[in-house]
């Protein structure tokens, strides 16, 4: 809209390539409100689920872009957070079984450590207590649930709809993942 | 302790431990920057995309697969392809069939099976995306991979179901007798039980033999002619050279000046249509002065009772084998021809 000095007002349409262009601009600007303001949040879950703060950066980042990437499939922003948040420990399962998956391969049959990174790893995990080992030891789904239960404070029917899961299933993950834990627990006073 | 202490103090342990491992301070800035580039690196995939995921190559097949679905759907609905030609009167611009031309609604091969090709590339491409979703997935995980592999599921059914259409049977029943033209029929006797029709025209004149085809399928057929016989050119074999349908389905047997020249007719599913069928007497036919009582001074050529009748489903072409009501024979001259 254009106020000329002789007070006539001129309304210029703009072209399709200029709509695109200002939709497409909209898009990016709603996508870094709404991960932005779940960025911190997120952060700290991918941390705690993957107990690395270097691979909670990338896991997120990881996310991130998968959501990007499927902005579309987003009907209702105010749907984000669960959206998101979903798409997250899917990233997050997705790198613990390679994490897994990787340490597999570095440990050669003789048990002796062979990568510098693994070797890390493994020596970190030999001065955790009991419990850290234990939550090391459990599976990808039984860690992710005992996570989202026990440090997010998510309700049953929460960690279900976020992993995609029956509640059934998170109930039994999470009976199994603390009979492991105490197991683990149990032991390690027995050796003290 | 008690095993609910027990259970108590590990949940405290457990919330403890979980919570040393949450980073107090937020999301650090550089991992802020990067995901603040996230749009200017890229744009959002549309619904192909997200459907066949983030591979390009399964991409690329999809986009082929997508290409040849819509070809496939102009040409198969283009109207004209799908519209019965038998019902009404005659067309005004019809040429006249006259069954000494030779040519009308004979095919000179037998057709391209794109019927067979299409929808087998269609199964292809499906199970290679099958393949490349299992792959990429690592198995079935969620909804929406159960949705994706329904769907390949029916457009792979869909595709068998089309190659597998059976093309044209015969009507078969009271109502649709076998006439013929420059023939004299005989009653079965024995054999196959078929009726023998001897043809009684001059070397190289047409007898005419009417059948009654129907099509058995559940998609229209349009019937594009019949395919001519191999090898008999130069021969002193009779030989199949044109052909016309019916313009009038309720009369049996139209007068030949009713006809016109052969174009390629629709056929709705369960319908039926009548075809006359040109057989050109070879060089040695023994002519209409046959009678069966003379059949010991001359030979008998028995024509093979199938004939391949080209047709389109969805504008995709093939050719199917049809087997004549009655045997054609033509009588000829001993010793002829040198």
């Amino acid at each position: 809209v254009h106020l000329a000095p002789d007070g006539s007002l001129t309304v210029t349409e703009p072209n399709t390539a200029d709509k695109a262009q200002r939709r497409s601009a909209a898009r990016a600007d709603a996508f870094r409100r709404l991960v932005g303001a779940a960025l911190d949040r997120a952060y700290r879950r991918a941390a705690v689920i993957l107990a690395d703060r270097f691979e909670a950066e990338d896991a997120v980042h990881d996310a991130a872009e998968r959501a990007w990437r499927s902005w579309g499939s987003l009907r209702d922003a105010d749907r984000f957070e669960p959206w998101f948040d979903r798409i997250l420990v899917n990233i997050c399962r997705d790198r613990l079984r390679r994490r897994r998956r990787l340490a597999e391969i570095e440990v050669d049959a003789a048990g002796q450590v062979v990568d510098g990174r693994a070797a890390e790893h493994v020596a970190r995990a030999a001065d955790r207590d009991a419990l850290l080992e234990g939550l090391a030891a459990l599976s990808v789904d039984e860690r992710i649930a005992i996570a989202l239960r026990f440090e997010a404070d998510l309700t049953i029917p929460a960690i279900a709809r976020l992993t995609g899961a029956r509640e059934g299933t998170i109930k039994s993950r999470l009976h199994n993942a603390l009979r492991k834990l105490r197991a683990g627990m149990t032991f390690a006073e027995a050796d003290r | 302790m008690t095993p609910r202490d027990s259970d108590a103090q590990l949940e405290l342990h457990l919330r403890t431990t979980l919570r040393s491992l949450r980073p107090a301070d937020g999301a650090p800035g550089g991992l802020r920057s990067r995901v603040d580039l996230i749009p200017d690196a890229s744009e959002p995939q549309g619904l192909l995309r997200r459907f066949v995921g983030g591979s390009p190559a399964a991409l690329a097949v999809a986009g082929l697969a997508g290409a040849a679905a819509i070809a496939l759907l102009i040409v198969g609905l283009q109207p004209g392809l799908l519209e019965p030609a038998i019902n009404g009167a005659p067309q005004p611009t019809r040429i006249p069939f006259d069954p000494a031309v030779e040519g009308p609604g004979l095919l000179i091969d037998a057709a391209t099976p794109t019927l067979l090709v299409v929808p087998g590339a269609i199964v292809l491409i499906a199970l290679a995306l099958t393949a490349a979703q299992l792959y990429r997935h690592r198995g079935i995980r969620g909804w929406l991979d159960v949705l994706r592999l329904a769907g390949l599921g029916i457009v792979v059914a869909g595709a068998i179901g089309l190659a597998m259409h059976p093309g044209f049977e015969y009507r078969g029943g009271s109502l649709a007798p076998v006439l013929g033209y420059g023939v004299q029929a005989d009653p079965p006797r024995g054999g196959d039980g078929a009726p023998v029709f001897y043809e009684t025209v001059n070397a190289g004149d047409p007898a005419i033999l009417l059948v009654t085809i129907t099509n058995p399928g559940p998609l229209p057929i349009r019937l594009d002619g019949i395919v001519k016989d191999p090898g008999a050119s130069g021969t002193n074999l009779p030989r199949w050279t044109a052909m016309t349908t019916a313009t009038d389905p309720n009369v049996i047997g139209q007068p030949f000046k009713d006809l016109g020249t052969f174009q390629p007719t629709t056929v709705e599913p369960g319908g039926y249509l009548d075809v006359y069928l040109v057989s050109k007497a070879g060089p040695c036919a023994f002519g209409p002065s046959f009678t069966l009582a003379k059949s010991a001074d001359l030979s008998m050529i028995i024509r093979n009772r199938q004939v391949f009748f080209g047709y389109s489903v969805l504008g995709l072409s093939s050719s199917a084998p049809y087997e004549l009501p009655v045997n054609l024979a033509e009588p000829q001259k001993v010793g002829c021809p040198a």
